[in-house]
């Protein structure tokens, strides 16, 4: 195979755009597991709830794109803190294995609703940011590569503003640290605990509608988005913010290279080799602290 | 000012409180003294409802707070700066701070007490942009209490501000008690260090496996042969 800069390139651009999706899923768990300090296994099934949702209220219901974003992600929103409300709290005081074991029977569940209401059938989402691609410089991209890497990023800025310059998102953070002082602060930490779900839920369903263009939407989606989002988790460090956006971009970019130069079969794989790979030798991930 | 009448605690089937009687007047330094398990801390948390008051009553200022959300009672106006000072080491001290003040509403006003507070710790203000989490023990300490007087609290609860702190701050955290205390706040301090801990304050109990064994003028206390036999050391 002859190498090709422009390739690499190209290769580099649509690793970074699904990077980005990873991160934002990845992120979900972070604030979740930071939050309730559990491992949230229904995380991808919002992202598959996101885009079967925007997919119903942009075709179905012919609303314009930019408002089944905001209704499919805010629709989520709320199935994210009534599950909060309605499951995680009451199992907060159980075993964290039951909370584990509850996310995966709630996955199912989710999956089995997406069944009956959306069918079996690979949906595809219209090409909402254009199909022509753009050449820059002799280098050919999809224009839904550039949108996806800018909405993912921009939603990964104001979160970091969110968690580091106001009040709220720096009591979320004490929330995290040490529950009980945070109590002390007289912060709500019962609240903490929904806004984080909402956010969680929110940041799956916009991962889920941007990748929605980009490959088919299923009912069935949430497994695989779910596991590439938790292995980006695992490889930046558990619990780190920081760390679930480097681990998305560097999953996302090490698939699209082994896509392009070894071979697009093996792509699933090599994510779950480089979960593999780090914990065996670096179990807490690139950015995660080494605890006990 | 606060009141606890036969207040019981459970932590799980063991009784941790066994009808905890205490009185606190507005303005003065209450100091809780006992042993390891006696209930000190215990005491401090049913206050603050981080755990649950089983039988019972807690009033503050004539008013009825048991068991209420422990952030609701912070809005009441007491502060807890809790045993092994648990500053949140990830954030700034200026940070911490900010949150120490979170029932404020008034943001000027925040401010303003924050720059009043740093003034007062000026080790603080030399470190308010490191993460707490990298500040020496004593400093620690001394953030812990400046977080809780953000919240402009009538009552302080203080658990164990000496410990594993090395003597000369030991006698500085002491001062700063004694000055907070002067300045209006009212002062409801934990220790094992009871030399210390009799001299600032002003009346003291004594707890017991979950009871209060004695109480009075701290000087009394102090003088007596059992207090002096188990608690000062001969």
């Amino acid at each position: 195979m002859e190498f090709h800069l422009q390739d690499l390139i190209q290769i580099i651009v649509s690793g970074i755009a699904i990077g980005t999706i990873y991160a934002l899923i990845a992120l979900g768990y972070t604030i979740i597991y930071n939050s309730l300090r559990l491992i949230n296994f229904a995380q991808g099934d919002m992202c598959m709830l996101g885009a079967v949702l925007a997919l119903t209220f942009y075709v179905n219901m012919d609303l314009p794109f930019v408002i089944s974003f905001i209704l499919a992600t805010l629709s989520v929103v709320i199935i994210g803190i009534i599950i909060e409300r309605v499951i995680f709290k009451p199992l907060r005081k159980h075993s964290l294995l039951n909370l584990i074991i509850a996310t995966i029977g709630l996955a199912i569940t989710i999956r089995a609703i997406g069944l009956i209401v959306w069918g079996s059938q690979a949906l595809k989402f219209p090409p909402v940011f254009g199909e022509q691609p753009i050449k820059i410089a002799g280098i050919i991209i999809m224009p839904h590569y550039l949108w996806v890497s800018l909405i993912g990023l921009i939603f990964i800025l104001v979160l970091h503003l969110f968690f580091t310059r106001t009040v709220t998102g720096k009591a979320m953070r004490a929330t995290a640290q040490n529950r009980d002082t945070a109590a002390l602060m007289g912060i709500n930490v019962r609240k903490m605990d929904t806004l984080a779900a909402a956010i969680s839920a929110g940041l799956g369903a916009v991962g889920g509608i941007l990748v929605a263009p980009i490959f088919f939407v299923e009912t069935n989606m949430g497994s695989m988005l779910g596991l590439k989002g938790f292995t980006s988790a695992v490889l930046g460090g558990f619990g780190s913010i920081p760390g679930s956006i480097l681990g998305g971009i560097t999953l996302g970019l090490a698939e699209n290279i082994s896509a392009g130069y070894i071979s697009s079969s093996y792509k699933n794989a090599v994510a779950f080799i480089i979960l593999i790979i780090i914990l065996l030798i670096r179990p807490t991930g690139i950015l995660g602290k080494r605890k006990y | 000012m606060l009141q606890l009448s036969n207040v019981h605690c459970l932590y799980g089937k063991i009784a941790a409180l066994k009808g905890i009687n205490l009185e606190i007047k507005e303005g003065e330094i209450v100091a809780l003294i006992g042993a390891n398990g006696a209930g000190k801390t215990t005491t401090l948390k049913a206050i603050s409802s981080l755990i649950p008051v089983s039988e019972g009553k807690i009033e503050f200022l004539g008013e009825e707070i048991t068991n209420l959300p422990a952030h609701v009672v912070v809005n009441n106006g007491i502060a807890h700066v809790p045993e092994g000072r648990q500053v949140f080491a990830e954030l700034s001290v200026a940070d911490n701070l900010l949150l120490g003040g979170y029932t404020i509403k008034d943001r000027a006003y925040k401010e303003k007490t924050r720059a009043r507070l740093l003034k007062r710790f000026p080790r603080l203000e030399e470190r308010k942009g490191q993460l707490a989490g990298t500040l020496s023990g004593g400093e620690q300490q001394m953030l812990a209490i400046a977080r809780g007087l953000m919240s402009k609290p009538r009552l302080l609860l203080l658990d164990e501000p000496s410990m594993g702190l090395a003597p000369k701050l030991v006698y500085e955290v002491f001062e700063t008690v004694k000055e907070i205390n002067e300045q209006g706040t009212t002062v409801l301090i934990v220790e094992q260090n009871a030399h210390v801990t009799l001299k600032i304050a002003d009346r003291a109990y004594i707890l017991q496996n979950g009871e209060i064994v004695l109480s009075g003028d701290s000087r009394e206390i102090a003088s007596k042969e059992e207090v002096k036999k188990a608690y000062l050391g001969g």
